[in-house]
């Protein structure tokens, strides 16, 4: 297992060096390069030479993205001259409040969203089975902003229960402090998250009730309900979790929508205000997070695995 | 044909001379349909069968007999889209009344089951432990460590050593073996009236089937539970059971006691299944020889001595062969020739040698069968002789050249003279291709036929395995398992080759659509008298084909010489251990073996 793990995590490394690279690449690859972004189209070519040679820019790309890695391992993501701030400060900030509204929408969604796959599995081709599936497909082919702006209208404006902002402030204290904020981003962001995973869960469910083992278990006088609950909603899981490891960079599409239709300052809202501002040292920055999110969680996605299927883990030893 | 009965256990209802219990099992009038989308098909019609306490009765039938669905009713696990009429009781109750607690209730303790493929039966996340203490925890009031500890029991009964560290187990981390006897475990837990045994050793090795047949019939013995067998294997029947039902189509066309439906079957389709069946030679030994190689056995080995030539020994036990690499005789140059072959796999620190020194040669035009459970490195060497594995050591030569190093021409020109044949057909044909866009495409990829000639060759293909030329419009789903094996047949022959490498082709058939396969390769092989090295576990299938033998375990081959004699007078231990283990459709001389068997288990165990 140990092994394993090592294993993994070098893979990981590698992935996120090569996501560097990208980065970088990129971050050349802007029109007349950094420093046109920097000072903007009226700069003369002896004042972008200026630039280029004061941030060593003239020297060899390879060296530049030994630098590059260098100061990315000191945390240095470079400057966003539109907010005049570090954009690993701008990150540091930021993260934490994404993480937070992520999770919660990502855990709602999966307390809702797998029993009602195991259900619809279980009585499939009901009543309850075809309406949740049709409301499934219509969520989930509704654009996030749309369904964000139906909820607002529905619970902020026309039974005012919520708030239609998010809770504002600098510090995580600040967001949790208003919990009622939160409801509607946080359900907004799980609606599609549902979606998805009502569906995943449901097949997985499907294909594992017409398993050998399932007969067998019937076979020993094992009741439906114990049939489902005991052997088939783990086994199913096992697909689920991979999903839900590759479901990290859409729940940051999610969330870029999210934040900004909520004035949530989380890294989606910071990536929506720097890619309207050609801020391009913050959105490379933000790339770079969510390109190691998607790593680390497919990492653990294939850990959290292993700890659910004894025979990826023996394979893993 | 009269007597032999010495060791079968008193109150067999076979003639009415006591009076005997009644049923415990008991299906009138039984029918089954299903609907499909060409219409409605009945699986099973109007069957009337009895099953008495302590009984073993062997259902048998091809796939499609309907022998499945009867035993399944036996537990109600028909499927939903299933329409049932008539009754099937069980202790006077008629099961298909009978609706979920009281369904429930029944399942695992007056009836229980074992199915065919004990890796998918057993929920591959739970340790074997809990799978078998949860039928005790359904059907009685004991607490989770006593029902636990009842589990560790259950084990030791059948026959798992270390039950107590195997209960921690999962079921990946068990032997086949193993596995189906935690499922017979399971059976067992709460002392049930009737055991409903599905295929229980299809999925099994010879040697490992007679073991799990021999614990049925000591817990038939022990516990008087009266088992419903379901299996194909006519050698299984004669092996273990007191009666037989016989099902074609939805029909049972006849029942009786075992002996006399084998030995004298009344029904026009047993008689032609029993044919069907390949029957191995009787065994001249019956007690194993101490030692494999005997010096007589040397003499013996070396049939074709004729050529002269010491070194050229056609059979590769010993280490000389790796002085015929030469090729020092007149003779024809061999088809394929492994000299010292060792195939190792895994990383460092977890090697595991699957060939060990092995030498084998197959000459032009001849039949040679390579004979071993799983896991014997029989499908390896077929590989290797393929060129897709490369041995960590010795040589192979295909034609001459080694099969590994082919690139390019060399290897397009070798493989034109070499065809494959492989277990599944439904798996080694494209789903999307028409059958004669299958066989045609050899003659594609090496350029040798134009497209007339091949529509041509296909049709000619199609006939010599006697299927119709309009076969070629069809595709793989809309055949059935023997005539797609009948298409690899013409797919593997398309380009006329030399050498024909054959792994398990009929294993996955019906005994009589193997039989007609086989049929049509022996025709075949007259016609056309290409080499073949023919991999298989099946003795008796082997023994049909080849003039060669070579028996491997472990890696290694264990016994190598002529056909007959292999089979006949076994010099090696193990060959005679899996000839005992393999069960014959006649129960007289069976009866025979697994006393020759026990024998050679004890020993063995010893």
């Amino acid at each position: 297992m140990t092994r394993y793990l090592v294993r993994r995590v070098l893979q990981a490394v590698v992935v996120i060096l090569i996501v560097t690279v990208i980065v970088f690449v990129l971050l050349h690859a802007l029109p007349g390069g950094p420093a046109r972004g920097v000072l903007g189209q009226q700069a003369t070519p002896e004042q972008i030479a200026a630039f280029n040679a004061a941030q060593g820019l003239d020297q060899p790309i390879w060296v530049q993205y030994w630098h590059y890695l260098g100061r990315l391992f000191s945390g240095d993501l470079g400057t966003s001259y539109t907010l005049n701030a570090q954009v690993s400060d701008l990150l540091a900030a930021r993260l934490p409040k994404t993480l937070v509204l992520t999770l919660a929408s990502t855990l709602l969604a999966l307390v809702i969203a797998i029993p009602l796959g195991i259900r619809q599995a279980a009585r499939r081709n009901g009543a309850f089975d075809y309406a949740a599936t049709a409301l499934a497909i219509i969520v989930y082919s509704t654009p996030v902003f749309f369904l964000g702006l139906l909820l607002i209208m529905a619970f902020a404006q026309g039974i005012p229960l919520f708030p239609a902002q998010a809770p504002q402030g600098d510090s995580l204290g600040d967001i949790l402090g208003e919990p009622r904020g939160l409801v509607l981003p946080v359900v907004t962001g799980a609606l599609a998250t549902i979606a998805a995973f009502s569906r995943y869960m449901r097949s997985a469910t499907l294909d594992n009730l017409a398993e050998d083992y399932v007969r067998t278990a019937r076979a020993k006088g094992t009741g439906e309900r114990a049939v489902l609950l005991r052997h088939v909603t783990r086994n199913s899981l096992v697909p689920v979790i991979t999903m839900l490891g590759y479901f990290v960079p859409v729940m940051f599409g999610g969330s870029l929508v999210v934040e900004s239709m909520f004035n949530y300052p989380g890294i989606g809202f910071l990536f929506w205000n720097a890619a309207q501002t050609s801020d391009f040292p913050v959105l490379l920055g933000v790339v770079l997070v969510i390109a190691i999110a998607t790593v680390v969680g497919s990492l653990l996605a294939d850990v959290a695995q292993a700890l659910v299927d004894p025979r990826v883990r023996s394979v893993a030893l | 044909m009269t007597n032999h009965r010495a060791d079968e256990p008193a109150g067999t209802p076979d003639e009415d001379t006591t009076p005997t219990p009644p049923p415990v099992l008991r299906y009138r009038s039984f029918s089954v349909t299903f609907s499909t989308e060409h219409g409605d098909v009945q699986a099973v019609r109007d069957l009337n069968l009895d099953l008495y306490p302590g009984e073993v009765l062997a259902l048998v039938g091809e796939s499609g007999s309907g022998k499945t669905v009867t035993s399944l009713a036996a537990l109600g696990l028909l499927p939903a889209s299933a329409r049932v009429t008539g009754s099937v009781e069980l202790n006077g109750r008629n099961v298909m009344e009978l609706r979920g607690e009281q369904l429930r209730r029944l399942r695992g303790d007056e009836v229980s089951m074992v199915f065919q493929e004990p890796m998918t039966a057993l929920n591959p996340l739970m340790r074997v432990g809990r799978q078998i203490a949860e039928v005790l925890t359904n059907h009685t009031r004991l607490a989770k460590d006593a029902a636990a500890a009842r589990a560790v029991e259950l084990l030791g009964q059948v026959d798992i050593p270390e039950p107590a560290r195997r209960a921690g187990q999962f079921p990946h981390e068990l032997s086949g073996g193993q596995r189906q006897r935690v499922m017979i475990a399971m059976a067992l837990a709460c002392d049930p009236d009737v055991i409903v045994a599905d295929e229980p050793t299809t999925a099994l090795d010879v040697t490992v089937q007679a073991g799990v047949l021999e614990l049925l019939r000591d817990l038939r013995r022990e516990h008087g539970v009266a088992i419903l067998m379901v299996t194909h294997n006519m050698g299984v029947v004669a092996d273990i059971a007191d009666r037989v039902a016989v099902m074609y189509r939805g029909d049972l066309v006849e029942t009786g006691p075992a002996r006399t439906v084998l030995l004298d079957p009344a029904h026009e389709y047993t008689r032609s299944l029993l044919g069907a069946v390949p029957v191995l030679p009787r065994l001249e030994v019956t007690a194993p020889s101490s030692r494999g190689a005997e010096p007589t056995a040397d003499a013996d080995t070396r049939v074709d001595g004729d050529s002269g030539a010491g070194g050229d020994t056609r059979i590769g036990t010993d280490a000389d062969v790796g002085a015929d690499a030469g090729v020092g005789t007149g003779a024809a140059a061999p088809a394929l020739e492994l000299a010292q072959v060792v195939v190792e796999f895994g990383a460092k620190g977890r090697r595991f040698t699957a060939v060990d020194e092995v030498s084998l040669r197959i000459d032009a035009g001849e039949f040679v069968g390579l004979v071993g459970e799983s896991g014997s490195g029989k499908s390896t060497i077929g590989r290797c002789a393929l060129g897709l594995v490369r041995p960590s050591a010795g040589t192979v030569r295909l034609f001459g050249a080694d099969p590994a190093s082919f690139r390019g021409r060399t290897a397009r020109a070798a493989r034109r003279r070499l065809g494959v044949i492989l277990q599944d057909p439904a798996a080694s044909l494209d789903p999307r291709m028409s059958v004669g866009d299958s066989i045609a495409e050899p003659m594609v990829v090496h350029r040798t036929h134009r497209r007339r000639q091949r529509a041509a060759r296909v049709a000619q293909l199609l006939e010599s395995v006697h299927l119709p030329a309009t076969t070629a419009s069809r595709y793989p789903h809309e055949l059935s398992g023997g005539q797609r094996q009948r298409v690899s047949l013409a797919r593997a022959l398309a380009l006329d080759p030399e050498l024909l490498i054959a792994d398990e082709p009929t294993s996955a058939l019906d005994v009589s659509v193997q039989a007609s396969v086989l049929a049509v390769l022996a025709e075949l092989q007259e016609r056309y008298s290409f080499g073949c090295l023919f991999i298989s576990h099946d003795l008796a299938v082997v023994d049909s084909l080849t003039d060669r033998i070579a028996v491997m375990h472990g890696g290694r081959i264990v016994e190598h010489g002529p056909t007959r004699r292999v089979l006949t007078k076994p010099q090696a231990e193990y060959t005679h251990r899996l000839l005992t283990a393999a069960p014959v459709p006649d129960p007289v001389e069976q009866h025979d073996r697994r006393q020759a068997w026990l024998a050679a288990h004890r020993t063995s165990a010893a």
